[in-house]
């Protein structure tokens, strides 16, 4: 492939203040590819999602998300790393003093657009992905949790992110909603070419959508093509 | 759009913003009364000197056309401001209204002196220019003595000037104090919004861009202090003019419009500082700190 890998970690060593929480990582993500990162509380999963975000500072090894130098990262070049991902939380973490569409909005303008038609276009458009188009004017304390996900998802969608970083999406969420925000998290990462990296405790989730899996454990991450359970 | 953070701030935190503008405002205040003691003072000690009264006693023997001669050679000098001839009667009079005493008829005869009051212009007013003034006043040989306060005159200057530098003590102390509480206030209202502020990062939204809308608010809140206390100076000088009415006639109005323009920047100053660090502290801190 002559595109370059959306995720590429190489020897990467992750603390956490002064402490290792996993050593030489390497992690190739490639365009479109969905991957699971599981492993028990502490073992470093969420430590390794903030270093791609950029809530970590890369201190050891080389690492490049959506074509940014994480070694060269500052607080002046986060926001814009930011703006090429798109960040989906257990706690949808939304502006609950505000409607749906304001919400999107709101993100919208933090990342620089002025123009009001163009993003009432694209609030439409993804609050139409998600399938959210008729709750727009709704506050995030009237939707349900699985709702609320989605308006979640829409708002990682708004700046056509090329990486989708999701840290327990269904955390909060009984199985059959799970199952639907898989199937769109899935959509997304086939239609709009997005890769997703998700983090999860849900095994079962893991069975009935299987696709490639890394593993933290002991201080290390192992990559499988794909996990069978017993 | 900027407004949008101020805004839901506002409903959370409206009353600790509403401490914030008290608190500024007070201390404004204290800062403006110095300044206003300070622009006055020059004023007030010359009020005050211009206000001690030189008498120049006269012998018992003195007829009134002498002394009258005397009053009007004094007058011609340049340290006199006003000046009056008060007669051995005048005298007595004066001393009966403000005693209601007719002492005349008790002692049979008048024991006081007729004199000439002076009024001194307020360059003349210090220890060392009324000794001069004294040695040549008491070479006439109608004088008897001459009399003022002289302890009053020695202190008034230095008076002023203490007076001044406690208040500052003061203002800075208070500073001090109020800077740490608007601190705190303005950190504790932004601990409200710490999400809001990590939900802006995690977004993509720059430090620039989050901070705009609370800096704002916070410009609005120190003019908005400022001018409470100098609605509050104007309040104490119109009272002051009321009591003094002398006061109104040795006002300085360019440096009373300085002091409130500078009210209105340090007002405008603090604020400002203060909620844009304890902005730029949580923009710092990782998510995990948050919680």
């Amino acid at each position: 492939m002559a595109e370059q890998p959306i995720i590429q970690l190489s020897n990467v060593n992750i603390y956490q203040g002064t402490s290792l929480i996993l050593a030489d990582v390497n992690v190739t993500v490639n365009k479109g590819e969905f991957v699971y990162l599981i492993g028990r509380t502490g073992t470093g999963k969420s430590s390794l999602l903030k270093t791609l975000y950029g809530d970590l500072s890369l201190k050891e090894g080389n690492g490049t998300v959506v074509g940014f130098d994480l070694k060269k990262m500052d607080w002046k070049k986060v926001p814009f790393l930011r703006r090429n991902l798109g960040v989906v939380f257990q706690d949808f973490q939304l502006l609950t003093d505000r409607t749906v569409h304001d919400n999107l909005k709101f993100a919208l303008k933090a990342t620089g657009w002025t123009d009001n038609k163009k993003m009432e276009e694209k609030i439409n458009d993804v609050l139409d992905k998600v399938g959210l188009n008729t709750k727009g004017f709704k506050m995030p304390y009237e939707l349900s949790g699985g709702e609320q996900q989605r308006v979640d998802i829409a708002r990682a969608m708004l700046n056509s992110p090329k990486l989708i970083l999701a840290d327990e999406p269904t955390g909060n969420l009984d199985p059959e909603t799970s199952d639907g925000i898989m199937q769109l998290l899935f959509r997304i990462s086939r239609e709009e070419g997005a890769a997703v990296v998700m983090a999860t405790h849900d095994y079962i989730l893991l069975q009935k959508f299987p696709s490639r899996v890394l593993r933290t454990e002991n201080g290390k991450v192992t990559d499988h093509a794909s996990v069978t359970f017993v | 759009m900027a407004q949008q953070p101020g805004k839901s701030s506002s409903k959370k935190s409206k009353p600790s913003y509403l401490y914030s503008i008290i608190g500024v405002a007070l201390v404004l205040f204290l800062l403006g009364t110095l300044g206003l003691i300070v622009i006055h003072a020059n004023k007030l000690s010359e009020f005050f000197k211009e206000s001690i009264e030189i008498q120049v006693i006269l012998r018992d023997n003195v007829k009134e056309e002498q002394a009258i001669a005397l009053k009007d050679s004094i007058a011609s000098r340049p340290y006199v401001k006003s000046i009056e001839y008060v007669s051995k009667d005048m005298a007595a009079e004066r001393f009966k209204k403000e005693f209601g005493e007719d002492f005349i008829n008790l002692l049979q005869y008048n024991p006081l002196y007729a004199s000439i009051n002076i009024k001194g212009n307020a360059r003349y007013v210090n220890p060392d220019s009324l000794r001069v003034i004294e040695a040549s006043l008491t070479q006439q040989n109608i004088v008897r003595e001459i009399s003022y306060q002289r302890g009053l005159v020695s202190k008034l200057n230095e008076n002023v000037r203490k007076i001044g530098l406690v208040i500052l003590g003061i203002c800075v102390l208070l500073a001090v104090v109020v800077i740490v509480l608007i601190d705190n206030t303005i950190r504790l209202a932004m601990f409200s919004n710490r999400f809001l502020i990590k939900t802006m990062q995690m977004v993509g939204a720059t430090r620039w861009f989050i901070a705009k809308p609370f800096d704002i608010r916070s410009i609005i809140n120190g003019a908005l202090s400022a001018f409470l206390a100098i609605a509050g100076l104007i309040g104490i000088l119109y009272g002051a003019d009321q009591l003094l009415p002398e006061l109104s006639s040795m006002r300085d109005y360019l440096m009373i419009t300085v002091l409130f323009v500078g009210m209105i920047v340090i007002g405008i100053c603090i604020s400002l500082v203060s909620t844009h660090r304890s902005v730029m502290k949580y923009l710092r801190l990782k998510l995990d700190d948050l919680y």
